[in-house]
C-alpha cells in the first residue's frame, strides 16, 4: 500500500480511506501554483520591472493588452486564494494530528507554505509600482528594519539601497519569478518522497484502503475543487473588473507624496491593527517582530510539545491556540476595517464643531477626524489613478516615466498648487481645492468658475459679496477694488425703472458671455459691427446666429460703450482710470499674467489708484508651475461657481 | 465499473474544461501583437517648398512622434527623406519624395553631386534620380513614399507633405513594415 493518489502528488495526503474532502487542500495549493506560474509567465511577456516602465507595462496590460485584464486579475486573486487553501490546508492538518509524523515535516511544510505565499504576494505587490505598492513595501521594509542587529542591514539588502528604487524592483522581481517559486517547489518535491510512507503510518487511520474505490474518488474530487477554485478566481476578477474598475491599478508611486493612504493588503490588516497599539521603539519592535515571532515559534514547535507531553493535551492546547489566534487575528482585522469605515457627517461636525472652539478632543473624536481624512486621502487617491489612467490612454506615457503625465497635467497640479501657495488668501468653492478648508480666513475672491459666464454674471450682481471683492482688504482695513462695486451701485440706481432695469441686466448677462467668449477667443470681436445690436428686434433680423452668439455681439457692444471707459481693451480705452486690460480676459496667458505680476501695467497697476492687493508670483512660483494654475482655473471655468471641483 | 468510468471520464472533462479555459484567453494574450495594426502616420508638413532645390535633390530630417507600446517619446527625428523637384510651373509645383533608407540593408542613400545619382555608401548601391536602381546589390529601386505640396498658407508660402513609412529591407517587394 504505497501509491499516492497522482492528484494530490507531492504534499502528504492523509489516509487514503478518509473522505474525498482530505486530499483536496494540497491539491488545490498545487492547482493554484500552477495557476500562478502559467498566468505569470503570460505576464512576464510584458511586464518591465524599472521606475520608469514598471507602471506602464502593468498599464499596458490592464488596459490594452487582449485579455489582459483577465490574465491579471486571475494572477492577483489566485494568490489571495492561495493563502486561503493553504490555511484551510493548516486547519485540516491541524485536526488529523499530521504533525505527529515523520517529525511533523507535514505541518512545518504547511507553515512554510503560508510564509511562501505571503512573501510571493508582497514581492508581487511591488512589482506594478504604484502608490499602493511603494508605500505597502516601504512601510513593511521599515518595520523589518527595526528587527535588532540585523534589522537595518536586512532592509538594504531587500531594497537594494536605502530607498526603494530600481534595484527594489529588480530584486522583487528575481524573488517573486524565481527564488520563491523555487524554494516552493523544493518544498513540494521533498514531501513527494514521504507520501507514500506517511499514509501507512497515519495513527488515525485503521483498516487498508479499498483499492477499487481509491484513485477515481480521489481524481473526481480535486478536478471539482480545481474548477471550484477557477471559478471562485474568475468570478472575483470578473467582479473587481466590473465594479473596482481600476483599482487594481493604483497612481504611480510618488516618492514625495505625503498623504497617500497606505493600507496593507487583507491578510495584513491585522498585523496593522496590532501595531496601533504599540508606540516608541522598543514597543514597536515587540509589537512587529517578537510577538508574532513568539506566536509563530510556538506552532512550529507543536511537533516537538507532542513528543514531551501528554499527546491529547497537546491536541487540545494547540487546537485551542489555533482557534484563538485564528479569532484575535479575526477580530483585529475587523476592527482595522471599522476604524477606516467614513464616519457620519453628523459626528464629524460635530467633532470639528468642538476643535473650532478650541477645545481638546477626546480619542473618538479625533478618531473620527482622521477617518474622515483618510476617506478624503482615499477618494483622491482613487481620482489620481483613474486620471492617470486617462491620461496614459490619450497620450501615451513619456520616456521620463508616468509621474510626469500627472505633473504635466494642469488638472491635477492646479489644485495642489493652488492649495499651496493660493489658498491662504483665495478659495475654491469654499475650500483649498483639494477639499479642506484653511486655517487663515478668506482674504480674496472665490476662484471656483473664474471669468465663466456665471461667475462674471455674479460679480455684475453684487461686486461686495465675499465671492468677488467682498473680503479685500487694504492695508490699512478698509475694503480695496471698491470702484467696480461703486460703478454697479451708480448704475443700477440709474436705471431703477422697469423697462431700462430689464435691459440692463440683459447687458450684464451679454456681456458676461461675451467675456466668456473673449477667454476663448481673445480679441475676435475687436472688429465686429456695433450696429444693429442695441435693439433686439432688429438683431433678430441680421443673418442667423445663434442665440448666444447673438447674446455674445450685444456684450461686445456694450462692452465698447460702457466698460472700455475704463477698463483697457488692447492698450486703448476712453475715460482716465485705467482699470484691468481685458484682452483674452480668462485665458491662460491673462492668469498667468496676473498670478505672476498682479501689479503689471495691465492688471491692478502699482502706480494706479487700486494696487493689487495681490504678491507677485513671478520670483515665487516657475513659469511651469503658474502655467498649470493658469490652465486649470481657464479649464474649469465654465463649470461655474458652486459646481467646479 | 460503469460508474467508475463514468467518474473517471467526469474528473478528465473537468480538467479538460479548465484547460480550455485557461487557454483561450491565454491564447489571445500571447498572440496580442499580431491583431495590432501600426500607427500608420498621416501626412507630415516637413520643409517649406523653397527648401527643395531644382538642381539637385534635397535630404529633409523628418521630426515626429513615435510610440513604443506604451511609452511615446516626444518629437524627435524619426527618419530622413530625399526630395525631388520636378518641373518649374510656379502654379502646381510638383515633388517626389523618397525614402533614404537603402532597401538593401538599410543604410541612409547619400547623393552625388557629380555623377548626379543617387548611391548607398554601404555597399555601393546606385539609383538615378527617378529612384530606379542601378549597378549594386539593391533589389529594388528607392522606396517613393506618397507626398504633396500645399496651396499657399497665409504668408503665401507652400509646404511640403509627406507620409512617411518603412519599408522592409532586403526583399525584392515593397512592403510597408509600420
Amino acid at each position: 500500500m504505497s501509491n499516492s493518489p497522482p492528484s494530490d502528488a507531492g504534499l502528504p495526503e492523509l489516509a487514503t480511506r478518509q473522505p474525498l474532502h482530505r486530499s483536496i487542500p494540497g491539491s488545490t495549493i498545487l492547482f493554484l501554483f500552477g495557476l500562478e506560474a502559467f498566468t505569470g509567465l503570460l505576464l512576464m511577456t510584458v511586464y518591465s520591472p524599472s521606475t520608469t516602465t514598471a507602471w506602464s507595462s502593468v498599464w499596458y496590460v490592464q488596459t490594452q493588452m487582449t485579455y489582459g485584464w483577465l490574465i491579471r486579475g486571475m494572477h492577483k486573486f489566485s494568490s489571495d486564494a492561495m493563502v486561503l487553501v493553504v490555511l484551510l490546508y493548516l486547519v485540516q492538518h491541524l485536526r488529523a494530528r499530521t504533525y505527529r509524523l515523520e517529525g511533523g515535516r507535514a505541518w512545518r511544510t504547511g507553515l512554510c507554505l503560508l510564509g511562501l505565499a505571503m512573501a510571493l504576494a508582497l514581492t508581487g505587490y511591488l512589482l506594478p509600482w504604484d502608490q499602493k505598492g511603494y508605500w505597502g513595501t516601504k512601510v513593511r521594509t521599515n518595520i523589518l528594519g527595526l528587527a535588532p542587529v540585523i534589522g537595518p542591514s536586512l532592509r538594504a539588502l531587500l531594497l537594494g539601497g536605502s530607498e526603494p528604487g530600481n534595484l527594489t524592483l529588480t530584486r522583487f522581481y528575481t524573488l517573486h519569478v524565481i527564488v520563491l517559486p523555487g524554494i516552493f517547489l523544493l518544498l513540494v518535491r521533498a514531501r513527494r518522497l514521504r507520501a507514500g510512507d506517511e499514509a501507512v503510518s497515519d495513527p488515525s487511520d485503521s483498516g487498508q484502503p479499498s483499492r477499487a474505490h481509491r484513485p477515481v474518488r480521489d481524481r473526481l474530487g480535486p478536478s471539482l475543487a480545481w474548477a471550484f477554485t477557477l471559478i471562485a478566481v474568475l468570478t472575483a476578477t470578473l467582479a473587481a473588473h466590473d465594479w473596482l474598475g481600476n483599482e487594481l491599478l493604483h497612481a504611480p508611486a510618488d516618492p514625495t507624496s505625503s498623504n497617500y493612504p497606505a493600507r496593507p493588503e487583507w491578510f495584513n490588516l491585522f498585523l496593522f491593527q496590532w501595531l496601533k497599539s504599540f508606540s516608541g521603539p522598543t514597543m514597536e519592535i515587540i509589537g512587529a517582530i517578537v510577538v508574532p515571532g513568539a506566536v509563530v515559534t510556538v506552532f512550529f514547535l507543536f511537533p516537538y510539545f507532542d513528543r514531551l507531553l501528554p499527546s491529547r493535551i497537546v491536541h487540545r492546547v494547540a487546537l485551542g491556540l489555533a482557534a484563538t489566534t485564528f479569532m484575535v487575528i479575526a477580530w483585529l482585522t475587523y476592527a482595522a476595517v471599522r476604524d477606516d469605515r467614513n464616519p457620519a457627517d453628523a459626528l464629524v461636525d460635530a467633532a470639528r464643531q468642538k476643535e473650532r472652539q478650541g477645545l481638546t478632543l477626546d480619542d473618538a473624536e479625533q478618531a473620527i477626524l482622521r477617518a474622515r481624512e483618510l476617506y478624503r486621502h482615499r477618494a483622491g487617491a482613487r481620482n489620481l489613478a483613474e486620471r492617470a489612467i486617462e491620461l496614459a490612454a490619450a497620450k501615451g506615457i513619456p520616456p521620463e516615466g508616468p509621474r510626469s503625465l500627472l505633473l504635466q497635467d494642469p488638472i491635477t497640479r492646479g489644485p495642489e498648487l493652488f492649495a499651496s501657495h493660493c489658498a491662504s488668501c483665495h478659495r475654491f468653492n469654499g475650500h483649498n481645492a483639494l477639499g479642506e478648508i484653511p486655517a487663515e480666513p478668506a482674504a480674496s475672491s472665490d476662484l471656483a468658475g473664474f471669468a465663466g459666464r456665471s461667475w462674471i454674471r455674479g460679480l455684475l450682481t453684487d461686486p461686495t459679496a465675499d465671492r468677488y471683492f467682498g473680503r479685500m482688504k487694504k492695508p490699512d482695513g478698509s475694503p480695496a477694488h471698491t470702484r467696480m462695486s461703486k460703478w454697479i451701485a451708480e448704475t443700477l440706481a440709474e436705471y431703477a425703472d422697469a423697462k431700462h432695469r430689464r435691459e440692463l441686466l440683459i447687458d450684464f448677462d451679454a456681456v458676461a458671455a461675451y467675456l466668456e467668449d473673449e477667454s476663448l477667443h481673445p480679441g475676435r470681436l475687436k472688429e465686429a459691427s456695433t450696429t444693429g445690436t442695441d435693439d433686439p428686434d432688429r438683431a433678430a433680423a441680421a443673418p442667423p446666429m445663434t442665440d448666444d452668439d447673438l447674446l455674445i455681439l450685444r456684450g461686445r457692444s456694450f462692452f465698447e460703450r460702457v466698460c472700455n471707459e475704463c477698463h483697457r481693451y488692447d492698450g486703448e480705452h476712453s475715460g482716465t482710470f485705467k482699470a484691468p486690460e481685458m484682452l483674452g480676459y480668462g485665458s491662460v496667458e491673462w492668469i498667468e499674467l496676473m498670478i505672476a505680476e498682479p501689479d503689471h501695467e495691465l492688471r491692478y497697476r502699482s502706480k494706479g489708484r487700486e494696487r493689487a492687493q495681490m504678491p507677485r508670483f513671478k520670483d515665487r512660483l516657475s513659469e511651469h508651475d503658474r502655467r498649470m494654475i493658469a490652465e486649470w482655473l481657464h479649464a474649469v471655468r465654465r463649470t461655474g461657481p458652486g459646481s467646479a471641483g | 465499473m460503469k460508474r467508475r468510468t463514468f467518474l473517471g471520464a467526469l474528473a478528465r472533462g473537468i480538467q479538460g474544461i479548465i484547460g480550455c479555459v485557461l487557454a483561450l484567453p491565454g491564447l489571445g494574450f500571447l498572440l496580442d501583437p499580431l491583431r495590432r495594426s501600426g500607427r500608420g502616420r498621416g501626412f507630415i508638413r516637413i520643409a517649406t517648398l523653397d527648401t527643395a532645390a531644382f538642381d539637385r535633390p534635397t535630404r529633409i530630417v523628418i521630426s515626429g512622434d513615435r510610440w513604443d507600446a506604451y511609452t511615446h517619446y516626444p518629437p524627435g527625428p524619426i527618419g530622413q527623406v530625399w526630395v525631388v523637384r520636378e518641373g518649374r510651373e510656379e502654379a502646381q509645383p510638383k515633388v517626389r519624395c523618397y525614402q533614404a533608407v537603402c532597401p538593401h540593408l538599410g543604410c541612409i542613400i547619400d547623393y552625388a553631386t557629380t555623377r548626379a545619382k543617387f548611391y548607398c555608401p554601404c555597399h555601393a548601391s546606385e539609383f538615378d534620380i527617378s529612384g530606379r536602381r542601378g549597378i549594386g546589390p539593391s533589389p529594388r529601386d528607392m522606396d517613393e513614399l506618397q507626398c504633396r505640396v500645399t496651396e499657399p498658407d497665409q504668408h503665401g508660402r507652400r509646404w511640403i507633405e509627406v507620409r512617411y513609412r518603412e519599408f522592409q529591407t532586403g526583399v525584392p517587394a515593397k512592403r510597408t513594415t509600420t
